[in-house]
């Protein structure tokens, strides 16, 4: 009868709608922190660009900090977090947000520029200098009070690997295989279109020496502000059933996001208004 | 006078007695024929002989008494009618009336004898009964099977023993007094077996009808056991019965199976299996849930045999075969599935088999020697999306004892205990671990939060053969003239597979204050390796060590009873354990032929564990009742978060337990259980990693919160029905009678600003029917 226990705490986490949805956008939420450049050399400049969405925050004003430190050991167990860490870095602190203008609040905020530190990967082995140590940018979202409300990271990937990860490059989103201009009446299916073959060959090296070769999985992740989807992340060019409202909601627009990850550091964003 | 005169009186006396137990008939003279009768005597339901019984020919006065096989020759007995008398001790009383008459055969007779009571409540057998353990505690095969809220399960009645944690859900394995679940070693008839419960914890690998105890060994055990820090949990097989064949069927809600006994020759085979049908009732269940496509179910199945012989006048061999095999796969739902990070199959096969055989020979009253070995192979493969973890291992283990009696105040032991294991494995897994090198804020221990994603595999194909060489020495030394008992002894251990020899003395002391009363301490050194994953070279850490604790005890045992056969028995120990080497996880870097490597793991961690663990049974037919209580502290240090409390940590465990015969084959019983709740650490919030797109968790002060405390009255009903040559027995077993919703987790948002209790089994009865022969 364990297995009756076993099916009641399941099928509860399976359904377990009252506390929220991921892909339902309404709070303030970093939806994605995309890198001009996801993987880079030691000493390199990149450029952080977050979409912001606070659509129930009605425009209030917001600043962020940034600070980055070198992987404090996230996949041992360490906490996220540059606290206590010698190579911590402040870069930006209580800086006011901009871009996020009405009637949605969301949007791009303030580019956030990185300078990797040169010595990243000193004393590292060669296995870890070939597939990268990570290299830590945390965003702080505030509000005018100086009340932290959501802190965000990014990983820039510090290699010597060549070639580096690029970003996959998403050129639109399509409802049911075309644009869309007006806010579909029925349930429609989401595809992401990409320029070119988003899914880059690498090649790692396994605790053994031996190179690997790889080629990436991208995943795009579905937000709307309104109706329901079917699935909140689909593989490749696979399609999302979405049903949107069906009234558009007064004083702001029907919003839906993509953003497709390559699964090591690489996102890009697209965005359709109804 | 000479013993037949002697054995010629006592029968006579004896057989007027039991005349005397009956109504006193007219003395009645018939002449004419007469016939011989012949019968057999055998118990209702089982069948088994009833020997040494008086059968009573009324109004004739005739009687006779039944041999070894029950049966019985009359002769003289006038023809006609008659009635046939049998009133035998915790029977019920046999009447029948009958004729024969003269110049037609006599049939033979069958009369079955139904007993009082089918439905005794064994008494547990409380460390006495084994000298060599002091605080041992054997369960009965009827206190296991009956047991409310075990389902019949022999290794989780366990769980209603003083010093045990009550267990997490989705497992059964247990915490004795502070330990960790995987310090508690479960062993059948003394050798390891790599899968104790089936999938989830729902029923133990073993028919519980081919069990004749199960031995529970806490804090403080003996030298003829070790590798594990908690404790030891021992299944020993019961020899098949040898007068004539004997079987069984049942099924319940999730499960059928059979055993059948069978004489060969001065000995016996038992054979049986079960098979779970869980995976269906699961379908059933959750085939309208959308959200969970149960293309292929969760089963098991499990198959043993006991071959028992006598060999010559004075040995034993008995040869056990069990086999076990779990599956459990799902298929997320449709080929895409909700979440493109989830998709793909998932499956679980954990297979073995053992074969035990055992050897046992009393060369004389002084010399006893026992050998065994359990040889078998297991398999496990786990399917995650794309990743996998594949073993097949190898294991044979050698036990072999003698025991010499050199005087009456000395007894010496002398054996040793071995384990071989060859495994070959491979995986493929997300790489883990730290891209950074030094110690953060803490976590060790509490899991990584896989965000790094460069996309790297580890992919591993190895062997590891592992020898385990365990050498052991005990004494038992009555101090002449004074009620001591010593009880010193040493084990020596060596692990090739952490390249080290662990000395370990341990010492108990036994002191008699009266005939009821005994008072008895501990004190010892015990070890255990690391988790295999921990000292793999490539996920876990090539230089580690073995884990170790001192265990000390202090008790008493007080029967009340005094000699009588009601009253309350006392049971009561104070443990104190300390451990130190744990392997913990670490966060730290540490160079390695010149480079920084991730450390991994180290044995800096340490505990300790100390509490009073407290039993009271009382037994009065047809009342049984007990009183489980443990009162404990666990803790665990590690340089990177210091001290907390250990995550199994559960101040309060209260089981109370009752059970009574009704008559008439019915009996109930019923458990209450009052757990503290377990420790948690909280989620003090969430940050969102961009590129793994979750939330990543912030964790408060380690396990410094406690789940509500646990609730549960459990009950159970059974009935037997008891035909002459078979017996029908039925269970209604209802777990959580109050229907209280247990918080068994906090299940967090997917930001972790928000959070949900997560509650565990509601009212659930369980219906099960047995029939045996």
């Amino acid at each position: 009868m364990r297995t009756l226990l076993f099916l009641t705490v399941l099928l509860a986490g399976c359904n377990r709608a009252d506390l929220g949805k991921y892909e339902l956008l309404g709070d303030l939420r970093v939806v994605a922190m995309p890198c001009d450049l996801p993987e880079v050399s030691p000493g390199a400049a990149v450029v952080i660009t977050p979409l912001i969405s606070d659509v129930n925050g009605a425009g209030r004003p917001l600043t962020y900090s940034v600070e980055a430190c070198i992987d404090p050991g996230l996949d041992l167990g360490a906490e996220p977090s540059c606290a206590g860490r010698p190579d911590r870095v402040t870069l930006f602190t209580d800086v006011p947000v901009t871009g996020l203008a009405g009637p949605n609040y969301t949007g791009n905020g303030p580019a956030v520029n990185v300078a990797v530190p040169p010595t990243a990967l000193v004393g590292r082995s060669a296995r870890d200098q070939h597939n990268g140590v990570a290299y830590f940018v945390f965003y702080t979202l505030k509000d005018t009070g100086g009340v932290t409300l959501l802190t965000s990271l990014k990983k820039i990937l510090v290699s010597t690997k060549t070639p580096k990860n690029t970003n996959p490059v998403l050129a639109s989103l399509q409802v049911d295989g075309g644009t869309a201009a007006a806010l579909p009446t029925k349930p429609a299916a989401l595809t992401p279109v990409f320029t070119g073959d988003p899914a880059e060959s690498f090649a790692n090296v396994d605790p053994n020496g031996v190179s690997e070769n790889y080629v990436e999985e991208i995943v795009t992740s579905w937000f709307v502000t309104d109706g329901e989807l079917e699935e909140n992340r689909t593989g490749g060019t696979e399609a999302a059933i979405w049903t949107p409202p069906v009234t558009a909601p007064s004083g702001r627009t029907v919003q839906v996001i993509g953003v497709s990850r390559d699964r090591r550091g690489g996102e890009a964003i697209s965005t359709i208004n109804f | 006078m000479r013993i037949g005169s002697y054995w010629r009186i006592s029968l006579f006396c004896f057989a007027g007695l039991a005349f005397a137990e009956e109504p006193t008939p007219s003395a009645v003279v018939v002449p004419g024929p007469t016939v011989e009768l012949k019968g057999t005597l055998l118990e209702k339901g089982t069948r088994n002989p009833l020997a040494g019984v008086n059968v009573f020919i009324l109004p004739h006065k005739l009687k006779a008494t039944t041999d070894d096989k029950g049966e019985f020759t009359i002769k003289d007995v006038p023809a006609g009618a008659f009635q046939w008398v049998v009133n035998a001790s915790n029977y019920d009383r046999f009447e029948k009336n009958d004729e024969q008459t003269a110049g037609s055969p006599a049939e033979p007779r069958v009369f079955y004898l139904k007993r009082a009571s089918y439905e005794v409540y064994e008494t547990t057998v409380y460390g006495q009964a084994d000298k060599r353990e002091l605080r041992k505690r054997t369960l009965s095969p009827r206190e296991f099977t009956k047991a409310p809220g075990s389902f019949g399960d022999p290794l989780k009645a366990v769980q209603n023993l003083p010093g045990v944690a009550r267990p997490s859900p989705l497992t059964a394995r247990v915490s004795i007094e502070g330990s960790a679940p995987q310090d508690t070693k479960y062993l059948l008839d003394g050798h390891e077996i790599p899968l104790i419960f089936h999938f989830g914890g729902l029923t133990s690998v073993v028919f519980p009808e081919t069990l004749e105890r199960v031995d529970f060994l806490a804090s403080g055990y003996g030298p003829e056991n070790s590798r594990a820090l908690g404790g030891i949990i021992g299944a020993g097989t019961r020899a098949g019965r040898t007068d004539k064949f004997h079987g069984l069927v049942f099924a319940d809600l999730t499960q059928a199976g059979a055993l059948f006994e069978v004489p060969i020759g001065r000995g016996s085979l038992s054979f049986g299996g079960r098979r779970s049908y869980v995976g269906d009732v699961l379908k059933l269940v959750a085939g309208s849930n959308s959200n969970f496509d149960l293309a292929v179910a969760p089963s098991y199945g499990d198959l043993i045999a006991v071959y028992d012989t006598p060999v010559g006048n004075s040995d034993k061999l008995r040869i056990v075969g069990i086999g076990s095999k779990d599956a459990l796969k799902f298929l997320f739902d449709s080929p895409v599935g909700k979440d493109a990070n989830g998709r793909g199959a998932f499956s679980n096969d954990t297979n073995f088999y053992r074969f035990i055989p055992q050897w046992t020979s009393k060369h004389s009253e002084d010399l006893t020697t026992r050998v065994s070995m359990g040889a078998g192979q297991d398999f496990i493969r786990l399917d995650v999306l794309d990743n996998f973890f594949e073993l097949k291992q190898t294991s044979v283990s050698l036990r072999g004892e003698a025991e010499y009696k050199f005087s009456p105040w000395l007894t010496s032991i002398l054996g040793t205990d071995n384990r071989f294991s060859s495994p070959s494995y491979s995986f493929r897994l997300p790489e883990t671990g730290s891209t950074g090198p030094g110690s953060g804020p803490g976590g060790g221990g509490s899991g990584g939060q896989g965000i790094l994603g460069n996309g790297t595999k580890v992919a591993t194909v190895a062997t590891a053969d592992s020898t385990e060489l365990g050498f052991f020495l005990r004494n038992q030394i009555e101090v002449a003239g004074t009620p001591f008992t010593l009880l010193p002894s040493l084990r020596v251990d060596h692990y090739t597979v952490v390249k080290e020899t662990v000395v370990a003395p341990r010492l108990a002391a036994r002191f008699a204050l009266d005939d009821y009363t005994t008072l008895r301490s501990s004190v010892g050194l015990y070890s255990q390796t690391p988790q295999p994953q921990q000292t793999d070279p490539t996920i876990g850490s090539g230089e580690l060590k073995a884990e170790k604790s001192w265990h000390w005890t202090l008790g008493m045992e007080k029967d009340f009873r005094a000699g009588a056969s009601r009253g309350f028995i006392l049971s009561t120990d104070l443990f104190y354990k300390t451990m130190h080497s744990l392997v913990v996880a670490s966060q730290d870097y540490v160079t390695r032929n010149g480079s920084l490597v991730p450390e991994r793991f180290n044995n800096t961690g340490a505990g300790k564990a100390f509490g009073l663990s407290t039993s009271v049974k009382y037994d009065a037919q047809p009342w049984t009742a007990s009183l489980s209580y443990t009162l404990s502290r666990s803790t665990r240090f590690s340089p990177d978060r210091g001290e907390n409390l250990f995550n199994n940590d559960q101040t309060h465990v209260l089981v109370a337990l009752a059970q009574v015969d009704l008559g008439n084959d019915w009996s109930i019983g019923s458990r209450l259980r009052f757990v503290s709740g377990n420790p948690f650490t909280p989620v003090t919030g969430g940050v969102f990693s961009s590129d793994a797109d979750r939330y990543l968790r912030l964790r408060g002060p380690f396990f410094s919160r406690r789940l509500d405390a646990f609730f549960a009255l459990d009950v159970r009903v059974d009935k037997k029905w008891i035909y002459d040559t078979w017996i029908l027995s039925a269970y209604l077993d209802i777990q959580n009678l109050t229907n209280r919703g247990n918080v068994e987790q906090v299940s967090y948002s997917y930001d972790f600003a928000r959070t949900a209790n997560v509650t565990g089994l509601p009212i659930f009865p369980t219906l099960g029917f047995k029939g045996e022969f």
